[in-house]
């Protein structure tokens, strides 16, 4: 099975990050990648849970697929949930030229998201939420 | 998480090892409260240990970083490597506190 479905909770982390590891590896994705696969796979799995279940506790489906990219590898990774429709690609990158007095507390999520990824993507279907984090490799 | 410290001069040393992430963040805050506790507000941060590091462990450290400063205190850096210096790098955690190569220049930089 390339699919995973599990309480959106974050003593659940830990299964998320291992199954996309585990997938990665079964689908050829170089072992380097792996911090970048763990780290994005936190910030969007904690998103859903702040954000899309900010006060109950849905589940979210994972998808691992690999597809054929530009002469190279693609490994995507699919992340649903059910719950309020929550785009994060809409979330504002905070300034980071503050010193630490100054410097908000929060929103580098979604920036290490789409700047360790190759392509991320969310569309809002059938009442789910659907976000699609790929990394390319040759 | 796993913490040991050892007092260097005015400097408290922390070394730091396992993942900081959103399920053990939580500890490293309690850690800067005890320091805080102790009167311990020169910090001196050994990364070596740390495996693996999140948006929530960079959040744990600016709250911290911002009780020490508030007390006149501060928190500083060393033995950054792999992805922690990288997420370090890309959330501008590099330029906005002091980073060092080992525990030694932390202390006398």
């Amino acid at each position: 099975m390339d699919t995973l479905n599990v309480p959106a909770d974050l003593d659940n982390l830990y299964i998320f990050q291992s199954f996309i590891l585990e997938k990665g590896k079964e689908m050829g994705v170089p072992v380097e990648l792996s911090p970048r696969l763990e780290l994005v796979m936190e910030e969007l799995v904690v998103n859903v849970i702040s954000y899309a279940y900010p006060n109950t506790r849905g589940k979210i489906e994972i998808l691992c697929k690999l597809e054929q990219h530009e002469g190279g590898q693609r490994f995507c990774v699919q992340l649903r949930d059910w719950g309020v429709a929550f785009d994060p690609l809409s979330l504002e990158i905070e300034e980071m030229n503050l010193d630490v007095g100054e410097r908000p507390i929060g929103g580098l999520g979604i920036l290490f998201a789409g700047e360790m990824t190759d392509s991320l993507t969310y569309k809002r279907e059938n009442d789910s939420n659907v976000l699609v984090f790929c990394f390319d490799f040759s | 998480m796993d913490f040991s410290s050892e007092k260097i001069g005015k400097y408290y040393t922390v070394a730091v090892a396992g993942r900081l992430d959103a399920t053990t963040a939580g500890q490293f805050v309690e850690q800067c409260n005890d320091w805080l506790d102790k009167d311990e507000t020169h910090i001196v941060v050994d990364m070596a240990g740390i495996e693996y590091i999140s948006s929530a462990g960079l959040r744990a450290i600016l709250a911290s970083a911002k009780k020490l400063k508030s007390r006149g205190g501060e928190i500083r850096f060393c033995a950054l490597a792999g992805m922690v210096a990288d997420v370090f790098k890309m959330s501008g955690f590099t330029a906005m506190f002091k980073i060092f190569e080992t525990r030694e220049q932390a202390i006398s930089g």
